[in-house]
């Protein structure tokens, strides 16, 4: 694997740092199977290369609280586990969801404007 | 399916995933197994070819990059758990198993037909509080058989017929008083043994479905 370049190092701590509320933000809707949820969020959203480095984050939502899992039989083949958000989950969502604003708005007018007034 | 068996990149990997996680704690390391075998399923049950399973194990990722991750998402300390530990979980399951298979039982010796019907609703509680199985295994559960192992001893009291003759004060035998009634041994004994077993087949086999996935 070659040397990843600092604009990819940059945009890959961006993503680190947002991915767990990307989750939430997937479950916010609905539940969703492990695979499916993977799936969004490396396929549609590209917000992370490796679809097996989710299932840590996963697992680390679940011990924190924030998720919560249930085994359902599935018609074409094994039962799966499906996640959907706890309680505290929507709540740490919903606080994201204005921090992120206030941060994007934030950075997008210091792009904009480049710090002058 | 169209794989009966794994092809062998799939065993491959996950070797190579088992060795890259033996060094992390085994709750989590569990879990990732789980979830990693999971997601294996689903890439055989909609992958035609070779060629597409090893494309869906690239975007997976290697098994190492997937340690690595789980190595920095772990706690670094011990830390109280805000879910079911794993063991109190196990225990929680045997217990429920337990508690379906002889509760009943054990508590009509105590208190009669309620106690057996307290018995099978505290099992039955129990079952389907648990996390560790999906509806259709509770279902499962709950229906082989109501009352655990009483509901096979109760039937083989009513199979078998036990005639008495009443005798009057002046010592004539009037008549005979016949309760129950009686079973073939042909097809009486495999009944019994059916129908004996077969709680405690279920019992076994949600046992080991928990412990796949806990």
């Amino acid at each position: 694997m070659e040397p990843a370049t600092e604009r990819e190092r940059t945009v890959t701590q961006l993503r680190r740092g947002a991915l767990p509320h990307c989750v939430l933000a997937v479950l916010g809707d609905g539940e969703r199977y492990g695979f499916e949820l993977v799936g969004v969020l490396t396929e549609e959203h590209d917000l992370a290369t490796s679809e097996g480095t989710i299932y840590p984050l996963l697992s680390r939502l679940r011990r924190d609280g924030l998720v919560e899992t249930t085994w359902r039989e599935s018609v074409s083949g094994p039962p799966r586990r499906y996640y959907r958000l706890t309680p505290e989950g929507h709540r740490v969502l919903d606080g994201f969801r204005t921090d992120w604003r206030a941060f994007r708005d934030a950075v997008d007018q210091l792009l904009d404007q480049g710090g002058r007034p | 399916m169209k794989h009966d068996d794994a092809p062998q990149v799939l065993s491959d990997y996950l070797d190579r995933l088992d060795a890259a996680t033996a060094d992390l704690p085994p709750e989590i390391r569990d879990d990732l197994l789980v979830e990693v075998r999971g997601h294996l399923d689903e890439v055989v049950g909609r992958a035609g070819t070779e060629a597409e399973i090893r494309q869906a194990l690239d975007r997976l990722g290697s098994p190492e990059a997937i340690a690595a991750e789980a190595r920095e998402a772990a706690p670094p300390a011990p830390v109280v758990p805000t879910t079911q530990p794993r063991t109190s979980r196990r225990g929680f399951d045997v217990t429920a198993l337990v508690v379906l298979l002889l509760g009943p039982a054990a508590l009509t010796v105590l208190f009669g037909w309620f106690g057996t019907a307290l018995g099978w609703a505290i099992g039955l509680g129990m079952l389907w509080t648990s996390r560790s199985w999906t509806s259709g295994e509770k279902l499962l559960g709950s229906l082989v058989w109501p009352g655990g192992i009483i509901t096979p001893l109760l039937v083989f009291g009513m199979a078998t017929q036990v005639c008495t003759s009443v005798i009057d004060d002046s010592g004539v035998s009037s008549e005979e008083v016949c309760t129950g009634f009686a079973m073939e041994p042909w097809y009486g004994i495999p009944v019994s043994i059916v129908v004996t077993l077969a709680p405690l087949v279920v019992a076994v086999f949600l046992l080991r479905r928990a412990d796949q996935r806990r």
